[in-house]
Formats: C-alpha cells, structure tokens, sequence
C-alpha cells in the first residue's frame, strides 16, 4: 500500500506535468455549448462530477487507467441508462488521469493511480480536490 | 375462433428432421439472421454483445414441438437475459425447450400447464447445478437471468415472462391502416410502482426488499436471493445480503398469458431491455411495419445503437467499434427477435412439407481471454 505521503508526492507531480500540457490546448467550454456542437469521429466523452465535459480519443479507452475509471463509475453510478458516461471523480483528477496516459505512463505511476481510485472507491470521491490550486480553464481532448 | 384453430393448425404437413441451426452471420460483435421461416410465417433475429460474455441468450424451433416428433406442431422463441454472469442464460437456452418438448409429448398438446412445468423444471434443475458447483464456484448462486417465451400452437400465441424482457404484437387497425402496439409480457421490475407494492406486500418483514439488483423481481437463478443458505460463505461479501431472510426475495414464479390470434396480429416484437430502454413499443412497431421483413432485427438492433450513441454524445459509427467489455458501458448486450404471424401462408400451407428448423442467437459463445473475430 502506497503512503499518504508519496500520493501527495505523486499527485503534485501529476499536476505539474498536466499544467505543462495545459498551454497547448486552452479554451473552455461549457456543456450547453458542447451539446449543440457535433462530436469529433474518433472520440467518446464522459463527464466528471463537476459537470465538466471530456472528449477523449476511442484507443484510450482500453487502457487500464479508463478501465478502472469505468469500472469505479459502474460502482459508484451503475451503469448509464438514459444519459451520458459520469465518471466520479472531478475534473482536476481526470485531466491527471488523461494527461497521464496521453505520456504514456510508466508501469508504477500508472500502479499508483489505479490503486489509489481503488483506496477512492471506499470513500468519498474528490479527494483531490484540496490540489486545485486555480481556476484554469479544463483542457478538451481531441481538438 | 374454430376457423382460426383450423387455419392455424397444418393438415397434411409431412415433419422432416432437420438439422439444427439454420444459420446465421457474425458482423464483429453482432450477429444477425436475416429473414427464416417458421410454420406460422417468417422470421428475423438479431444479437449484438456488450458484455465480456454474451449475456443475452436466444432460440426459435418451428416444427414439432414434442420430443418425440409428432404434434403438438408450432413455433417456439425465447429471449433469457443474463445478469451477473453468462451460466444462468445458457442453461435456460441448453434446457427449457426441451422440458417443454418432453411435457408436450406426453400430454399430446400445448398449454399454459405445460410452459409453467418446463419453466419449473428449469429452474430445478439450475437450483441442482448451483448447490452441486457451490463448494467450488459460489459466483453460481449469484448469477441470474430473465426468462421471456412466446409459443405459438394452433392459432394461439401463448407468452410466459420473469423479468424486464418485453414481448410487443403489432396489430392492424383496418380501420385507419394503422399497427398499433400493443404489450403482451408483464415485467418484472422494482421500478414499476405496481411491482414494488406487491414486492412489499408479499415481504412485510424486509425493509430491503426493493433493493435488488437490476431492480427485478422474479428470475430464473439468483439463488442466494431465493435460498437463505446460499446466502453465505463462500460468496463474496459484495454480494451477500447483510441481513437474512425467511422468504425468498425473487419469484420464479412467470407470468403467462394466453392470445387467440387474429387475422390483424401482424408480428411480434421479442427483445431483451437493452433494446426497449432506447426504443418504445410503437417505435419498434412503426419500424417493423414500414420496412422489408429482411433483416428487420437487425435494423430494430441498429436503431437502438442510434439511440444509444446519442445519449452518450457521440457518433454510431464509433461506437459499434468499441470492443466488448468495455462496451457494457455505452449499451447492454441486445437481442430481438422479429416473429411475423402469415394467416393466409399458414392456411395456404397446408400441403407444403415444412422441415424442423432451430436456431441460436448469438452463434459462438467466447471464452474469456479470447478475442472477438474483426
């Protein structure tokens, strides 16, 4: 089991790695807009518990990491019947989570990642939530 | 009715044994019979999987429906969905029709009596398999499935369902040339109003009782909700209800009931929920009347994708793409089987040899860890 500790360690890590990637790709949008736009070939989306919308490229969902994502989900929500896939972490937690396996994770990151969504499945979600230390804009994958 | 008794019922038909399966294609993960025939008419049916395992089972035999191939003639069809696990689901498949085949065959005739005794013996025979695997494989006592089966004998469409399988007749009104649909299966599911009363009427004691899992309340398996000594070690904590119980919580009970076809009953519509929960009864119907009988399953199984990727924001070519398992999560796997009532090809038929034919839905069951042809 991972320390307290080395998580936070990871984590800021994690977050320093996903604010470089930040620059790239910049402009918010909210879900009223993305609804009436058509989606991008290639992709599917999922919503973090804050509401916030993610198009994620289809070959990263036979990664473990968005298994696991997915399989916490059908934990926490069931499966999704009349709307979209809810994912229940925030945002700042999946943005790690994809800009991680856009990296191409190395084998232990990608360890402690899935052992700490396991460690999550037992409390409240959002743990993360205590490392957000702005407001930047939530980066949209796949444009 | 005697008119529609005798124009349903061959006369001079001579039975040949076939062999079984008819048939049918693999697409990926769908698979799909286009268009068969039956003693009463035409057929179409069509699976596509979602789940790791094919959860969703189905079958159709026309011809003989007794074991020793002689009469009662007519056509059988059942759709058994699975929860939990594929075993509950196949064994369904691997031995109801033959229960029914052995009781008809002994009482000569089809009837309400005989459906209930295969759909009984069925679920004795599961209750058998789980008590003699439960050492080695406790999951058993937590797999189940839903059980919906139509049989259409001598002019009437007889229908026995556990669960929330659904089972829709088209029926034309010559009036306006409408097909209205009209819903032959009474489900079974916590989510209707009606069902949680009687849920908690038939369970004062339990204030659990609505908290079920996939919200249905009768099935065939399930057996550590139906059997308290099932509801132990060495099943899985996760599994096991914390508090016991003096009652069983799922009914094994089905509800049947009978039709005296007429001349305007069109088709049938049988799907499991993973078709109903994108479409309603008169879409399903409006689709079925106003395209060729030919791959119609199909289609309706396409429509419900089409409704599927929209609710999950995202394009329907994409998601049939999704490899299994994980695509549990964008759909549920979906089974329908369109079966179409010809009263004049039936009366018509009568001197028309007709061969036994059977088949499967879902062609070949995967084992784990193998992968899905491309």
């Amino acid at each position: 089991m991972i320390s307290a500790k080395r998580l936070i360690e990871m984590a800021k890590k994690w977050q320093n790695m996903a604010a470089r990637k930040r620059k790239r790709i910049s402009y918010a949008r909210n879900e009223a807009d993305m609804k009436s736009s058509s989606v991008n070939k290639g992709h599917f989306v999922v919503y973090s518990n804050d509401h916030k919308r993610f198009v994620i490229p289809l070959k990263h969902l036979t990664t473990n990491v968005f298994r696991e994502l997915f399989k916490w989900s059908e934990e926490v929500f069931g499966l999704p019947t009349n709307g979209p896939i809810m994912l229940p972490c925030d945002s700042v937690f999946l943005d790690y989570a994809i800009s991680l396996v856009q990296e191409q994770i190395p084998e232990d990151v990608e360890k402690a990642l899935i052992t700490f969504m396991y460690a999550c499945q037992n409390e409240a979600s959002s743990s993360f939530h205590y490392l957000r230390q702005n407001n930047e804009p939530i980066i949209i994958y796949g444009f | 009715m005697n008119y529609l008794t005798t124009c349903f019922r061959p006369r001079v038909v001579r039975y040949t044994r076939s062999g079984s399966d008819s048939g049918g294609k693999q697409d990926g993960l769908l698979w799909y019979k286009d268009l068969g025939k039956h003693l009463n008419g035409e057929f179409s049916m069509a699976v596509v999987q979602a789940n790791n395992l094919l959860e969703d089972q189905s079958y159709l035999e026309s011809g003989s429906l007794s074991s020793n191939d002689s009469g009662p003639y007519g056509t059988f069809f059942g759709v058994y969905d699975g929860h939990g696990g594929p075993e509950t689901s196949r064994f369904i498949n691997d031995h109801l029709v033959h229960h029914l085949k052995r009781f008809a065959a002994e009482q000569q005739t089809m009837s309400v009596d005989i459906i209930r005794k295969a759909i009984q013996a069925t679920e004795d025979g599961f209750m058998s398999l789980v008590a003699k695997q439960w050492s080695m494989k406790p999951q058993i006592a937590s797999v189940g499935s839903c059980c919906l089966v139509g049989v259409i004998c001598d002019g009437t469409l007889y229908i026995a369902n556990l669960g929330d399988s659904r089972a829709v007749l088209g029926r034309a009104v010559k009036a306006t040339g409408e097909v209205l649909a009209v819903q032959l299966s009474t489900e079974h599911n916590a989510a209707i109003e009606s069902i949680r009363h009687e849920l908690q009427a038939s369970h004062p004691d339990d204030s659990n009782i609505v908290v079920l899992k996939n919200n249905i309340s009768r099935s065939i398996g399930d057996v550590y909700l139906k059997k308290a000594e099932f509801n132990r070690e060495p099943l899985y904590a996760k599994f096991r209800l914390r508090e016991p119980f003096k009652k069983p919580i799922l009914s094994s009970e089905p509800s049947i009931s009978v039709h005296q076809l007429q001349p305007q009953d069109q088709f049938i519509i049988f799907a499991s929920d993973g078709l109903w929960e994108h479409l309603s009864n008169q879409e399903a119907v409006d689709i079925v009347q106003n395209n060729p009988h030919s791959g119609i399953a199909r289609r309706l199984v396409k429509s419900a994708l089409q409704e599927a990727a929209k609710k999950r924001e995202m394009r329907y070519s994409d998601l049939k793409e999704i490899e299994r398992g994980i695509r549990r999560h964008f759909h549920d796997d979906i089974t329908v089987i369109v079966v179409f009532i010809d009263s004049n090809l039936v009366s018509s038929a009568s001197n028309v040899k007709f061969n036994n034919i059977s088949v499967r839905g879902g062609g070949v069951n995967f084992r784990p860890n193998t992968l899905a042809p491309t």
